[in-house]
């Protein structure tokens, strides 16, 4: 398969993701973010609307890989407002909430991941830069 | 020489005074506290006026009369009226709250993170010390670390182009084909490598601020990289797609 078709299968995915980007920031997150409850355990927002990625991660990782993460970081110093709380976000959430994160965020990730690796490819093993 | 170093011990001071006036403005609902307290804050005001006197004399260009030995007096004198006052008003706000049956931020941490978590009673948060309240502002900052101005500087970028192409009587459809898709990849593929490298960091233990700043390099490379390949490929598809389009 040529390097060119490869990017162009990444760059669907992301496409789709970018979609659902939206759709879940608007339909979950902001629900969350106007809970008193949730509204300080989004994580923390390196830029804006990072907060979606951050619960969409808490939500769709395995809980206990999740909970991990979220230890990790208090125990690194970071802060409890550093992650996102899995436990408090899996309260305030619905089945449908959660089938939206996981759609989000591994779209996101796979295209993500699978950007970088071609772009690895393409810098330091030339792959698809005869084409 | 013990001149010079006396002079650099004073310019620190007169640095760590100039940060504690710019936490004392006189207005502002958050700032009340200080405001009520501006007289620990014309103290400190009075404290540096001693220290730049005293800066004064051992250059040489104090006022007649003065030596070193006065103007540190002054100086010393300064400084205890100024902690008196500062004590003073402490040991007179944790009177008044101590009539709260739940304690007061200055005696229950608890309670103080409390008071902080909820921006309704942010008035009731007061602060012990300046160094708190410094404390307190860039963890108020901790928020947002970039804001939008990179992403927007990089939209109009892209923007640029599309007209550029347009104005030229270019294929300005394809050239939006291209930027837009280019931007994506390159806005995924840096929220990619750095929320995977910050968890990378935390696994490794290595979270210490060179580690951070190699994370954004590598992310910001990893993004302009991506940006890179998917502008040379994406015309191709563009092409491909509308022959597709127009075999059907």
């Amino acid at each position: 398969m040529s390097f060119s078709a490869l990017l162009a299968i990444v760059m669907v995915v992301c496409f789709i993701s970018c979609i659902l980007f939206v759709i879940f920031g608007q339909v979950t997150v902001r629900k969350l973010r106007k809970n008193p409850a949730t509204k300080h355990a989004l994580g923390i927002e390196f830029a804006s609307g990072w907060d979606i990625v951050n619960v969409a991660g808490a939500l769709a990782l395995p809980k206990m890989v999740a909970q991990k993460i979220k230890r990790n970081s208090v125990s690194m110093g970071l802060g409890q407002g550093f992650e996102a709380d899995p436990n408090l976000l899996y309260k305030h959430t619905t089945r449908f909430d959660r089938l939206l994160a996981r759609l989000f965020y591994w779209s996101w990730a796979s295209s993500g991941f699978g950007l970088i690796a071609l772009t690895l490819a393409y810098f330091l093993f030339g792959f698809g830069q005869n084409e | 020489m013990p001149a010079e170093g006396a002079t650099r011990k004073v310019f620190v001071v007169l640095k760590k005074l100039a940060q504690c006036k710019e936490l004392c403005p006189d207005r502002g609902d958050q700032y009340r506290f200080y405001a009520a307290r501006s007289d620990v804050c014309a103290c400190g005001t009075a404290f540096q006026d001693t220290l730049l006197a005293y800066r004064d004399v051992v250059r040489g260009k104090g006022t007649t009369g003065a030596t070193k030995a006065s103007a540190g007096i002054a100086v010393s004198a300064a400084f205890e009226h100024m902690q008196k006052h500062f004590q003073r008003e402490l040991s007179r706000t944790a009177g008044v709250q101590c009539a709260s049956r739940k304690g007061t931020p200055l005696l229950n941490r608890t309670r103080a993170l409390n008071i902080a978590c909820s921006s309704r009673s942010i008035k009731k948060l007061e602060l012990v010390s300046t160094l708190q309240a410094g404390k307190l502002a860039r963890f108020s900052k901790y928020g947002k670390v970039s804001g939008n101005g990179l992403i927007i500087v990089d939209v109009a970028s892209r923007i640029s182009n599309v007209q550029n192409e347009y104005k030229t009587d270019g294929n300005w459809e394809r050239e939006l084909f291209v930027e837009s898709s280019s931007f994506a990849a390159s806005a995924l593929t840096g929220k990619t490598a750095m929320s995977a490298g910050v968890r990378a960091l935390m696994f490794l233990t290595v979270a210490t601020p060179a580690g951070w700043v190699g994370l954004i390099v590598v992310s910001a490379a990893a993004s302009m990289a991506a940006n890179y390949i998917v502008k040379e490929e994406s015309g191709g598809w563009y092409d491909d797609i509308l022959n597709w389009l127009n075999s059907l």
